[in-house]
């Protein structure tokens, strides 16, 4: 069933000589890159004149992209990418070109200061060939002396990402070092991963990605270090939340490192789930590395369904061919001239995203308002797809006999529709709160826009009024409600007469910015039920040995395996002396005086509060990953519990 | 020659020659380690998820038989009765294929992992290693019936039996510790005629793959975690010296050569080394064709030739490189499924 639909466009305007859009323009030629076929096809047939402006560029040999960064969606501007025997570097719009490759596979790598170095590979074919590049802010660069044992690690509302270092294990005498771990949740971000995550051969087979890092130790100059041929270090990743039913504590999961010379996931070793080393709580994946890079965990796919994907331009439904579809977690390929593909996508864990991207000229200028300029422009879709039939991973994609009508299916394909939206950025605040017998639930969205800096923030967004807000039940046949802004020109929306919002359920929010038809983001978050204390209750008195402290959430029953809402349960002595805390998905913790492990509570008297998150939890010290996303939108979708009622109680 | 196909669960048969797949076949979950019965005329596959060997016909390329390496269980770990293996006489099963596979029953990969092969001298059993559950299982090829299963105390932390190999009258097995971990592993040295433990041999905490080699008296080890590949001599009964050789990270398979050279898959550093036993040294090759690099070689074979071996490449493209010797080079490449682990070369096979 479809269940929410998230469109974005942009169009990134670079002028490029009339010689180049002549040449496009004249030809119209749609290439057969990833085995599709040439010819006429896509837009070829309505360039210039009243059937509009859009061309698909034809230049050989050319890889066209934009690198942008996946918690803004912004360009990013002079990131340096290298591939192909080429180095270049991205304009003010993150854009760049390399052109005169020779055909086939080009692996591209991409970095800038402040971000996980990134890796993305494109088919250098006949036409030009489009590309997408998401870098993820890099982590914090922590200080290390390569003569030491030392746990470094970096927290996140999944848990700490950490790196166990043994001494003198670092190739290099440099004793000034800097170490950074990018943490990589692919329930949320997994479009900047780099490669695909495939092992291919003859027989290709998708892998589903779990939890990843990618890991960068510099010297003092800023020289890139990585360990001794003679060395490993262990790291360890937290197993997302909603993924922690599915990998209990001993599973065992494949591990794999991005190896940019081959542009593939390589290094196959299994990991093991077992507690943080950190905070002693969080199930993290640990796993022996050899040479720091990205690095995760993604077990072959179970199951997977092969979907029909059909790629339109949203100007005017035109089909569109030679367009590059990425199925996430999937496969990627290229539509033929109709517009069509076939990618696969491993089903189970978080909702499957398809991308579908093209590169064009604008002849007449009509599009971008400069003539000749090229431009990138992509679409995006979520989609929870039912009905098709489901198969190993094992395989090529292909035709599934007797699937016939259902979304995604050979007679019902799943349109991408690639629209387009100006270098607006769009930010959103979207809060889901639950509704019980006697309150309805409320989903508020607050969005702001602006135009973003070389640095992807916006100095001051304004209230976007206008917009057009979705807001469903993932996997209801209920259509969505649509938000209606409070107050005009305020940019808060909300649904008029409440909604129906049952704790533990998932709910997708789907932006429209602009409310030209087009939606640019999407995000999803469970609804939070409604926590309280079960031990102590108010008024108890507990020995401090062997103490734990447990709650309730009433959206657990609903909610199932993957409702796995992030606990924060703080427990003070009223004469300030002593305290516990607790963040994680558990609803239980035994209670030790903070920062004391072994040690029990002091006794004495206690008051005791907790409170539950979902989605994107803001604040505190953990980093934070954006839920909302697209092109051109970010922001966070969250369900946050009521705090619950405070308790008081005595510890002897 | 044959390549098991760990991600694919099948076996992929290759004429030497023509470089033509003969034969494809299904075989079970993770199939990794392989070995060629004393006559040629059947190949064993280790299928670590399925909980089973798969036997292997050369003359016809099919699967014969699979041979369970220990009961169907009928409970839990907890105690608490698996009623699908007793609603669906599971216990007649002799591979747990049929029901634990993608798309199947969980878990997806089912027992205690068979990973280790050894025939015996005369091809009537087949030794078998796993990796959980610290024991060691004999079949009885002719009935297909186990034989004997023999518990093995962990040695410290090392629990997981890795390899298995026969030298003289011994049989040894490596054992390390669940990874990942820094503990040490070990290497048993077993009466071979009844399975009596003599001693342990320290070891890394990752030993890869043992090779006996008989005309020299020694064993081989290959340490994954430490980069080396110690040789361990006898000397009468008891054990001589012990000698490391430096290879490239994260050596795992090894190949006898001649009886002074072992070829060392550097399964980290995408290469292999020729190593030299007479005087303990390594020269190693980068494992690249026409300008392209090959990932994590696991395991190689001896052509028929003795000219040539085939290393498998494992990574997420999977290939058969076939290395000359003579001038050490890559000089073929076949294209096999991602993620392959062990390949064997079966003389004389006429499709």
């Amino acid at each position: 069933m479809r269940t929410n639909l998230n469109v974005a466009v942009a169009v990134i305007a670079l002028c490029t000589s009339m010689v180049a859009c002549g040449s496009g323009g004249s030809s119209g030629a749609v290439g057969g890159a990833g085995g599709t076929s040439a010819g006429h096809g896509g837009r070829g047939g309505r360039s210039g004149g009243a059937e509009g402006p859009l061309v698909v560029s034809a230049q050989p040999g050319t890889v066209y992209g934009i690198v942008t960064d996946i918690g803004t969606g912004a360009g990013i501007a002079g990131a340096e990418v290298t591939g192909g025997g080429q180095t270049t570097t991205t304009d003010d719009r993150g854009t760049f070109s390399l052109e005169g490759l020779d055909p086939g596979e080009v692996t591209l790598a991409i970095s800038v200061d402040g971000y996980a170095p990134a890796f993305a590979s494109a088919l250098v074919g006949d036409t030009t060939q489009p590309l997408l590049t998401r870098m993820k802010k890099q982590g914090t660069p922590q200080p290390y002396a390569a003569d030491t044992a030392k746990t470094l690690s970096e927290k996140t509302e999944a848990g700490p990402y950490a790196v166990i270092f043994e001494p003198d294990s670092l190739d290099t005498d440099d004793t000034e070092l800097t170490v950074s771990i990018t943490p990589l949740d692919p329930t949320k971000e997994r479009d900047a991963l780099p490669g695909s995550l495939v092992a291919g051969g003859k027989t290709p087979s998708l892998l589903t990605p779990v939890t990843f890092a990618e890991f960068t130790i510099l010297d003092s100059n800023g020289k890139r270090v990585n360990l001794k041929s003679s060395a490993t270090a262990q790291v360890e990743l937290p197993i997302p939340p909603q993924l922690r039913a599915e990998y209990p504590l001993d599973s065992k999961i494949h591990c794999y490192a991005y190896d940019p010379d081959t542009g593939k996931w390589e290094d196959f070793v299994e990991g093991t789930v077992q507690l943080s080393s950190v905070d002693g709580t969080t199930p993290v994946l640990a796993a022996s590395v050899r040479h720091f890079s990205w690095y995760g965990g993604a077990p072959q796919g179970n199951n997977c369904v092969d979907v029909y994907v059909k790629v339109v331009s949203a100007f005017d439904g035109t089909p569109l061919g030679n367009a590059r579809v990425e199925a996430s977690p999937g496969t990627t390929t290229y539509t033929d001239a109709d517009g069509n593909a076939l990618v696969r996508s491993a089903v189970g864990g978080a909702t499957t995203s398809y991308t579908a991207y093209q590169t064009g000229l604008d002849v007449d200028g009509s599009l971008t308002g400069m003539k000749g300029a090229k431009y990138i422009e992509f679409g995006k879709v979520e989609e929870d797809l039912v009905g098709l039939v489901q198969k190993p991973c094992t395989g090529e994609p292909s035709a599934t006999p007797g699937q016939k009508n259902v979304l995604g299916s050979q007679r019902s394909p799943l349109t991408l529709t690639v629209g387009r939206v100006t270098g607006v950025l769009y930010l959103a605040t979207a809060i889901l709160t639950a509704g019980d017998d006697s309150t309805p639930g409320q989903v508020q969205v607050f969005l702001q826009e602006g135009i973003p800096d070389s640095e992807g923030t916006i100095e001051e967004p304004m209230p976007t009024s206008g917009a057009v807000i979705r807001f469903a039940e993932v996997g209801s046949s209920e259509a969505p409600q649509i938000l209606t802004e409070l107050v005009p020109d305020s940019g808060y929306y909300t649904t008029s007469e409440g909604a129906s919002i049952t704790p533990g359920k998932l709910y997708s929010v789907s932006i429209d910015g602009d409310g030209n038809g087009s939606i640019d983001g999407t995000g999803t978050a469970f609804a939070l039920g409604s926590v309280e204390w079960t031990n102590p209750a108010d008024g108890d008195t507990v020995s401090s040995k062997n103490f734990t402290a447990s709650w309730s959430d009433s959206g657990s029953e609903q909610g199932g395996d993957a409702y796995a809402p992030v606990y924060e349960a703080i427990i003070s002595s009223t004469d300030g002396t002593d305290s516990a805390l607790y963040i994680g998905t558990d609803r239980e913790f035994p209670v030790k005086s903070f920062g004391m492990p072994d040690a029990p509570l002091t006794p004495g008297d206690y008051t005791g509060s907790v409170i539950g998150f979902s989605g994107a939890l803001a604040g505190g010290t953990l980093s934070t990953s954006n839920n909302i996303t697209g092109a051109g939108v970010t922001g966070l979708f969250y369900s946050m519990s009521a705090q619950s009622t405070a308790i008081t109680f005595t510890v002897k | 020659m044959f390549v098991s196909q760990a991600g694919s669960s099948t076996l992929l048969v290759v004429d030497a020659r023509s470089l033509e797949t003969t034969a494809r076949i299904d075989v079970g979950m993770l199939p990794h380690n392989l070995v060629v019965s004393p006559d040629h005329r059947t190949v064993y596959a280790a299928l670590v998820g399925s909980q089973a060997i798969a036997e292997i016909d050369v003359a016809t390329l099919s699967l014969r038989r699979t041979l369970l390496t220990a009961p169907v269980p009928r409970l839990r770990v907890d105690g608490s009765i698996i009623q699908e293996h007793a609603d669906q006489d599971a216990f007649s099963a002799t591979s747990c294929y049929a029901c634990h596979r993608a798309g199947g029953a969980e878990p997806k990969y089912a027992g205690d992992r068979p990973f280790g092969l050894l025939s015996s001298q005369d091809g009537r059993s087949l030794y078998v290693t796993h990796l959980r559950g610290s024991r060691l299982t004999i079949l009885d090829l002719d009935s297909g019936e186990i034989e004997e299963t023999v518990s093995l105390t962990p040695a410290g932390t090392a629990s997981e039996v890795v390899a298995i190999d026969r030298v003289e009258d011994e049989i040894w097995v490596a054992l390390r510790p669940p990874q990942p971990s820094s503990d040490p592993g070990a290497l048993r040295r077993l009466r071979a005629d009844t399975l009596e433990p003599i001693a342990d041999v320290p070891t890394g905490s990752d030993p890869g793959t043992i090779l006996a080699l008989p005309t020299r008296r020694a064993i081989l080890v290959s340490n994954f975690e430490s980069n080396t590949v110690t040789m361990h001599e006898m000397r009468g009964g008891d054990l001589g010296r012990s000698i490391a050789i430096e290879a490239a990270p994260g050596p795992l398979g090894l190949l006898q050569l001649d009886g002074n050279h072992v070829l060392a898959l550097d399964y980290y550093s995408n290469s292999v080394s020729f190593l030299d036993l007479d005087d303990s040294s390594a020269r190693t090759l980068a494992l690249e064709h026409e300008g392209l690099p090959y990932a994590n070689p696991t395991n190689a074979a001896l052509a028929s030739d003795g000219q040539s071996a085939w290393v498998v490449s494992s990574g997420t493209d999977g290939h058969l490189l076939q290395l000359d010797l003579p001038s050490r080079r890559i000089v073929r490449d076949v294209s096999i499924d991602g993620l392959s682990f062990g390949v064997a070369v079966v003389p004389g096979i006429v499709p």
